[in-house]
């Protein structure tokens, strides 16, 4: 029997509408785990003891009126701390905005609010999410739950780290150049970035607001679709955000015949560590076993665009940040001095041009992609570092040293990690699977098909025996 | 208070701030409607 606080999140809140296990009693021993373990990992920044314990108590009156919101009734969920909730702080993992109260909650907030997910609190990251390694100057390092030595990516590393201890039933992360797939990779996890424009950003401390969006980090693939079809969909306060309808479908598939995948060796596979390389390969022959169909495909000018996303991404923090740095910049880590000092030597002329690459690229890749399913590579390149390993001035390299995922905030395709296998030292390595705008329930149905092929459970197990074993 | 008056306490003047999320792009080809 699985654990409790492993329980998917359709488990959980079958045992919930079951009345097996209140809202409170399920909250109280959430609170309690936090507390806990959080000490290993920092993974929490604040926790939201009296506020989840008083949104649980209204979720399990009217449980026994009989009202259930839908599956996350009564669920506890967490946020990082660059989404804003009402009258708390939102630190964005900065001494810049440490005394800020805000007086509004995100739309993915009052989205889940009104779901009946409770809030448990807000989780540590990279300083305003500028940094895969979640070593934050000021509010400490995140650790690894499978090795408290090494880091667990980030940005969105205290959401990682706490789903995969099982501190919450899944979180709400961003992610701009992977924030939400390097972390979910190096924890074990699900994390989905959705298409572009999918999620409203509102209420979100901005970052780069063409390759910003939201999405969850969950256990598993059925959670992460409970999570996206909660917080996706249009929303007036957020210019990016779609009308399209948002479609998801439940399908469960058994095989995946029919289903052609990609693989663009070219970027994807360079400097990849041999081991992740051969659970790529394994991973190869497992999905055509499954009955889909592989072509190999061929992206041009990968560098390019990834220079452009470079300059696109710096030019837009630092349009936000330039008055805060020129006045403040001791209240900013030495890392993110770095980033801005090569942020603030870039050009109109810069950026345009780059944005100008963006639309022809993505229409090359659009061609390219247009007689396949799904794209495959693997999310991390490599193992995770040993934290305080890295030098503050590597802060906006280790992105592209790390992970493979940066060219897609750059089309804006939606995208998932997935476990892809365990490297030596007992350190997860993901798989990502990147589909064609607004197909995320397409993106997710093949990943259940492949993740079903794949048990993690004995990773599970190692981490309730090192978090949950209270003797 | 909105984090654009935070900033400007922050700073204390009438920096222009603007933190909302801005569009600069769509992918119509897939349907896409701002």
């Amino acid at each position: 029997m699985t654990h409790l606080s492993f329980n998917s999140i359709s488990e959980i809140s079958n045992k919930i509408q079951q009345k097996e296990i209140s809202p409170v009693e399920l909250v109280k021993t959430t609170l309690q785990n936090i507390k806990r373990v959080n000490p290993q990992l920092n993974a929490y920044r604040e926790i939201y003891d009296e506020d989840a314990l008083a949104q649980a108590k209204q979720l399990e009156d009217e449980l026994m009126k009989g009202k259930v919101r839908g599956p996350l009734h009564g669920v506890p969920i967490s946020l990082k701390d660059l989404i804003e909730v009402e009258g708390k702080a939102t630190t964005g993992g900065s001494k810049v905005l440490e005394n800020w109260r805000t007086d509004k909650n995100a739309t993915v907030v009052n989205r889940l609010k009104e779901a009946g997910a409770v809030i448990t609190g807000k989780t540590n990251l990279h300083e305003f999410g500028m940094g895969a390694t979640s070593e934050n100057n000021h509010f400490g390092a995140v650790h690894n739950p499978f090795n408290l030595e090494k880091i667990p990516g980030g940005s969105s590393g205290g959401s990682a780290a706490e789903v995969a201890a099982g501190l919450s039933f899944g979180s709400i992360g961003t992610d701009a150049a992977g924030s939400v797939r390097l972390p979910a990779a190096f924890c074990g996890i699900v994390g989905l970035k959705p298409t572009f424009g999918r999620v409203s950003r509102y209420g979100t401390v901005p970052g780069s607001w063409a390759f910003d969006h939201l999405g969850p980090i969950t256990r598993n693939v059925e959670d992460a679709g409970i999570l996206y079809k909660t917080i996706a969909g249009y929303d007036q306060h957020d210019d990016s955000s779609s009308k399209k309808e948002v479609t998801f479908t439940n399908i469960d598939r058994q095989d995946l015949n029919g289903v052609t995948v990609g693989i663009n060796r070219n970027y994807f596979f360079d400097g990849v560590d041999h081991q992740v390389e051969k659970l790529m390969e394994n991973t190869i022959t497992t999905l055509k076993r499954l009955g889909a169909k592989i072509v190999e495909i061929n992206i041009e000018q990968i560098n390019d665009a990834l220079q452009s996303f470079k300059t696109i991404a710096q030019s837009e923090l630092f349009a936000f940040h330039k008055p805060i740095w020129e006045k403040n910049n001791n209240l900013y880590g030495e890392d993110i001095n770095f980033r801005f000092n090569y942020a603030k030597e870039l050009s109109a002329t810069d950026y345009l041009n780059a944005q100008r690459f963006r639309k022809r690229f993505i229409s090359h890749v659009v061609e390219v992609m247009k007689d396949i399913d799904i794209l495959i590579s693997p999310t991390n390149s490599q193992a995770p570092f040993t934290i305080g390993l890295r030098e503050p001035e590597d802060n906006m390299n280790n992105i592209y040293t790390l992970g493979k995922t940066p060219l897609i905030n750059f089309i804006g395709f939606p995208a998932i990690n997935i476990p892809l296998g365990m490297l030596e030292g007992n350190l997860p390595s993901g798989l990502q699977m990147i589909a064609k705008p607004f197909e995320e329930d397409k993106l997710c149905q093949i990943a259940k098909v492949y993740e079903s092929t794949h048990d993690t459970g004995h990773w599970t197990s190692k981490l309730i025996k090192k978090f949950h074993t209270v003797s | 208070m909105s984090l654009e008056q935070y900033i400007r306490r922050l700073l204390g003047d009438e920096t222009m701030i603007i933190s909302e999320p801005a569009c600069l792009f769509s992918l119509e080809e897939f349907g896409d409607e701002k």
